[in-house]
């Protein structure tokens, strides 16, 4: 087992590396650079470079990119003067994140709720009332459905605030068009699972011990029909978290997803590359944890030595 | 039955297990240190200006380079003289004077002190524009202090010793400047956050870290910044120790930061914000309503022409440039693509600038191109232009429009698309690339025709007319005319104002009639503000507003 | 001597009577057989849902190659006397800014829209099952090599890709379609890999290895036939995916060249107008939105039918 955490830990690791490497050079082979802007001249462009240290050779910069990395520097950026992006990453990820879990909270048990709902009522109105409530949500692109809700229930109604995020009820909003998709797609998956299941023998069995149907649903159903949905969690988190940015704009809420647009439209290389190493290590981290995981629970795996 | 039943007392269950979770655990409320209709402050609350900026990254008056951090710096901070919707008043100076020559200037700075006790002092105003021309710091805005002796020398690297820069502190209340030409203009540049003082101590105290937070930089301004919290909110507080301090009616500035424009609309008509611009695709609906006030914003912009490309010959044929310039109806352009909001554009210079004793553009009108297309004209230019390339069948000649990717500027490429094809029969086609490939291109002189414009630096004719000199960096279409080169240059140097700007007329004309450019608009911007709200004045040159004076009725 | 019945003969008893066995009750055909098709095809044609659905689409791939020819206007003519006018008689959904026809513009952009989405979806789909498959069931090295390739991928910013696939391969739907791709085909290829690697494991694999069957037979014989009902479900409902992400290409600006349009791009710059003309956002987000419903409305009906496990309780 502890090999295979090793092996593991060295492959994200490496995986990370090669990520950053990658961003590194492709940032720099984007169309453009970092300090152009309407009223600069050449020689201040030199200036600029020398200060960021652009008129070294690539694999310097490279080079003490890596060092400074591993020390947990991610540098300064190259357009908000004076501001690490460690800093920036410090103030604005706790916005994203507290909009990025709120969503993902409301989404699970909305679209649980809504899923097991939509299965024991199969075929009936009950069921198609959910699934085109979900589906509703799926359909509608993030922007639009930001720019409506707040039209109607902050500028029409006056029933909540325009924008920011600055107490709880600034956060229904933004949490509610974030999280909209992400309760269609458990609905929806939750539904078909539920179904799934019911037409299992374990289920049969279950009811002719004479079990209560609560007890059936319960203890039987949601908790076999729940796991497809755990596997799926990975990837929605990141999804979530990583898709704030739209909603931020709209809502003007603080956080990371501004900063990440704004620094690849100004092409400012120290901020995109901090922000893919911070993303990035995120995901390679929660891939590791779940492999862990996967490791410890199924035996298969450990013996394969996947 | 009892399973729909079931479903909705867990559902229920779950609900208020949600409810709980979530109210336990709000966004922080925010303790700001500004009054929020909180009870000691309320009173204050009714005297706060509060509005939105899209985003401040910095707010270092030497290192900033951004419009909206201008309008921020000129609320803590002042500089030698303030402008207020063009007039030149006295600031940390009290009064000054000019030599004989014109290229000395003498200021005499009155007793003012910054936010921690000490004196603003002449050798605080010496070490800013030292710090702004120093190699070392990189200060994107650097240019705007070119105007002084060897400051472009010593921002290059030519000359190291900073002592040879013309701008010396005579002692603590007198400051000397130095600049190559007479010029006019001069003193209002120095309202530019650019020229502000910065206390040497300080600053080297607190190294990179200076401006980096509220408490890292000193104010002596109207206001003393209070708060900064990172593209989130900015706080403002009377200054007590102003030196004018009696015109200053506001007890607070409040400045959100708001990039999405629909958003603040939003949240002007929620009443949270006391002004705001309106996104030009709204405009003309709060036009109707009479409510909109609008402002010349002094950018200027045209369609840029690459005179290098000569796999496009037809772009250095005189009689094709002058086509396209008859074949856009920049009335129909203007109506469609900006609802009326912008100003058609025929010449090159702002009508606002300032000319000898009025408007430039009022005393030397230039009649060459007309609002309304002339398609008359434009085919007989386009016929001159296809015999003499050879050329029959006008749908061969291919031009590619490199735009940015944004709304607005797409919607006006679409427009002269349609109406260059229309009345041209050419193939007239839109490059789309991000906003940084445009400005790469544009330097490397890699398109056809560009989208640019430019925002006047100073009241004068000059800041446009120069951008059409040959060796200008900007000029990256490389129009050359030597003329055009004499004129300039010798408006530079001429002391005489009219005979200046008969230089600048001839040189305007001669640029407009080689058709070295196609002129688009002169831009203007609609706002809206509240009825009680006075003195809130909008300006077209640096910092766009100015609110310094306003006042609630 | 196997199967000696109980050394009794009721006859002889007195307790019971034989009354024989109708031997007409001996295979009769309750019902025809059918294959998997045929039966997901039957459970399919009963879902008016899923059909209604089907018709939609199938309504707006029609309109999307017809309508431009319905009216007389070109969808790129600006009319600066006819703007922002509401729908009416000469112009069924009215104009946009540019007095352009709205019709001409919504289905000249859903033929962007559709066709980007289709081809996108499919093109990720097969790289999908190729990728997985072969991730999937041969594990181990290549396994782990791309899944790391498809981490690394997955963390370079999509916008980022994006710019680079068409700054390499210069504007046009071509560069939009190839940048999509690049950036979509790893969902895919993770969901066939994760339903491989549930298979594999399966008896009828094993009863095939045995039978000396080689891994790409039973990649491509045995274990992608058992999910292609999944996959063909997922392929539906892809789609609208690959219109949303146009859509968000074309709101960072790396969309289709002007004058051309997309459903996206429409309903974006009708999302900037709306304040003021509500009907050119509620337009082009009407079709968006009901071809992604009529999509995962038929999606939800093709999984239903082809999963042989939902057959239970709804005959």
């Amino acid at each position: 087992m502890a090999k295979y955490v090793l092996k593991r830990f060295i492959i994200s690791l490496l995986t990370v590396w090669v990520l950053v490497t990658a961003v590194f050079i492709l940032v720099r082979i984007l169309p453009g650079d970092p300090f152009s802007s309407e009223k600069m001249t050449p020689e201040i462009k030199t200036n600029m470079m020398k200060y960021y240290g652009f008129d070294k050779p690539l694999p310097v910069q490279y080079g003490r990119y890596i060092m400074n990395l591993l020390k947990g520097d991610l540098g300064t950026s190259l357009k908000y003067h004076n501001m690490k992006v460690n800093d920036i990453i410090a103030q604005t990820f706790p916005y994203s994140a507290d909009l990025g879990i709120r969503a993902l909270l409301f989404a699970v048990i909305a679209g649980l709720c809504l899923g097991i709902n939509a299965a024991l009522n199969m075929g009936r109105f009950w069921d198609y009332f959910c699934i085109i409530l979900a589906i509703i949500g799926v359909s509608v692109p993030d922007f639009i459905l930001g720019s409506l809700l707040q039209y109607v229930f902050a500028l029409q109604l006056k029933w909540l605030p325009v924008a920011r995020w600055m107490g709880f009820k600034y956060t229904i909003l933004p949490v509610f068009g974030l999280s909209l998709y992400t309760v269609a797609l458990i609905t929806r998956l939750m539904r078909v699972s539920m179904l799934e299941v019911i037409n299992q023998d374990y289920i049969t069995t279950a009811e002719a011990k004479g079990l209560s149907t609560f007890e059936v649903v319960w203890r039987h159903q949601i908790r076999n029909a729940i796991l497809p949905i755990v596997t799926v969690m990975g990837p929605i988190t990141a999804a979530v978290l990583t898709g704030t940015f739209v909603i931020e704009m709209i809502f003007a809420v603080p956080g990371m997803g501004k900063f990440y647009v704004q620094g690849i439209h100004d092409l400012d290389y120290s901020l995109i590359l901090g922000m893919t190493v911070f993303y990035g290590v995120f995901l390679v981290a929660a891939n590791f944890i779940v492999d862990i995981i996967y490791g410890l629970v199924d035996p298969r795996i450990r013996i394969m030595g996947k | 039955m009892r399973k729909r039943h079931l479903t909705l007392l867990a559902m229920l269950l779950i609900a208020i297990m949600i409810s709980s979770m979530l109210t336990g655990c709000g966004p922080k409320e925010q303790q700001t240190a500004a009054p929020e209709a909180n009870t000691e402050k309320a009173a204050e609350a009714q005297n706060t200006l509060t509005f939105t900026l899209a985003s401040v990254p910095s707010i270092d008056p030497q290192l900033s380079n951004s419009i909206p951090s201008f309008n921020v710096i000129k609320g803590f901070s002042e500089g030698l003289i303030r402008n207020f919707e063009g007039q030149v008043k006295p600031g940390m100076a009290e009064k000054w004077d000019v030599s004989e020559d014109g290229t000395t200037y003498t200021f005499h700075l009155r007793d003012t002190k910054w936010s921690d006790g000490s004196p603003v002092t002449a050798k605080d105003f010496e070490y800013g524009i030292i710090r702004l021309l120093d190699p070392k710091n990189a200060a994107s805005y650097s240019f705007a202090a070119y105007i002084i002796q060897n400051a472009a020398e010593f921002n290059s690297g030519k000359i190291t010793d900073p002592s040879q820069v013309g701008v010396k502190a005579i002692d603590d209340k007198t400051l000397e400047i130095k600049i190559l030409n007479p010029t006019s203009y001069f003193v209002s540049t120095l309202d530019l956050p650019c020229f502000y003082p910065v206390k040497k101590e300080f600053v080297e105290k607190n190294g990179i870290d200076f401006a980096a937070s509220a408490d890292k930089i000193l104010s002596n301004g109207p206001f003393v910044i209070k708060d900064w919290k990172h593209e989130q909110e900015i706080v403002f507080e009377k200054n007590p120790e102003y030196w004018d301090k009696d015109s200053i009616k506001l007890d607070a500035v409040k400045i959100l930061l708001v990039s999405d424009p629909n958003t603040a609309l939003a949240m002007f008509e929620n009443g949270e914000i006391d002004f705001c611009d309106i996104p030009t695709a709204l405009v003309e609906k709060y036009q109707q309503e009479g409510t909109a006030k609008v402002y010349m914003s002094g950018a200027d912009d045209w369609m840029r022409i690459n005179f290098k490309r000569t796999e496009k010959p037809w772009l250095q044929n005189v009689n094709f440039r002058k086509a396209l310039n008859y074949a856009i109806d920049r009335e129909d352009y203007v109506k469609t693509a900006t609802k009326g909001l912008f100003f058609p554009a025929t010449r090159l210079v702002l009508p606002l600038m300032a000319g000898v004793n009025g408007y430039y553009c009022d005393e030397y009108p230039i009649n060459i191109y007309p609002t309304k297309a002339d398609t008359a004209k434009a085919k007989e230019y386009l016929d001159k232009a296809m015999k003499e390339l050879n050329i029959t069948d006008p749908k061969q000649i291919v031009v590619e429009y490199t735009i940015s990717d944004d709304d607005a500027t797409k919607l006006m490429a679409e427009v002269l698309q349609d109406q260059i094809n229309t009345n041209l029969g050419i193939s007239f086609e839109i490059k789309m690339v991000t906003y940084k490939q445009k400005l790469e291109n544009d330097t490397k002189g890699d398109f056809d025709l560009v989208y640019n414009g430019w925002g006047p630096d100073y009241n004068d004719p000059m800041t446009y007319m120069e951008l059409w000199e040959t060796t200008n960096s900007q000029n990256g279409g490389k129009y050359s005319n030597p003329e055009f080169d004499k004129l300039v240059a010798a408006a530079r140097v001429e002391k005489d104002k009219t005979k200046r700007m008969e230089m600048f007329h001839k040189a305007e004309t001669i640029l407009l009639e080689d058709a070295g450019f196609v002129p688009l608009q002169f831009r203007q911007r609609a706002w809206l503000s509240k009825d009680n709200l006075k003195n809130l004045a909008r300006f077209f040159i640096g910092a766009d507003t100015d609110y310094v004076y306003a006042y609630f009725e | 001597m196997v199967n000696k019945p109980l050394e009794i003969d009721f006859d002889d008893i007195g307790l019971y009577e034989n009354i024989g066995r109708d031997k007409s009750n001996f295979n009769v055909v309750v019902r025809p057989s059918l294959t998997y098709w045929q039966d997901a095809w039957i459970r399919l044609s009963k879902n008016k849902v899923a059909l209604i659905s089907l018709g939609v689409i199938l309504l707006y791939i029609i309109l999307a190659v017809v309508g431009p020819y319905m009216t007389p206007y070109d969808f790129k003519s600006n009319n600066p006397d006819a703007t922002d006018l509401l729908p009416n008689a000469e112009h069924w959904f009215g104009t946009d800014s540019l007095g352009r026809d709205l019709w001409e513009r919504i289905w000249m952009g859903g033929r962007v829209s559709l066709m980007i989405g289709f081809v996108v979806t499919t093109i990720n789909t097969i790289i999908g099952v190729v990728v997985g498959g072969i991730s999937g069931y041969f594990g181990g090295k290549p396994d782990m090599f791309i899944m790391r390739i498809i981490d690394v991928l997955y963390g370079i910013p999509t916008i980022i890709v994006a710019i680079l696939v068409m700054m390499l391969l210069d504007s046009g739907i071509a560069s939009l379609i190839a940048a999509m791709i690049v950036i979509g085909w790893i969902g895919s290829a993770r969901f066939v890999r994760g339903q491989i690697l549930q298979l594999k494991n399966l008896e009828f694999v094993l009863a095939a290895k045995t039978l000396g069957a080689d891994s790409f037979r039973i990649i491509a014989l045995h274990l992608i036939p058992n999910i292609m009902g999944l996959i063909i479900t997922n392929l539906a409902m892809a789609i609208p995916n690959a219109i949303f992400t146009e859509a968000f290409l074309s709101y960072i600006g790396l969309g289709i060249q002007p004058p051309a349009t997309s459903w996206g791009q429409l309903s974006r710059i009708g999302a900037t107008v709306f304040r003021a003309y509500p009907y050119q956002l509620f337009i082009p987000a009407f079709f968006i939105s009901t071809t992604m419903l009529a999509l995962n409305l038929f999606g939800d009906g093709l999984r239903d039918a082809l999963d042989p496990r939902l057959r239970g309780r709804n005959k």
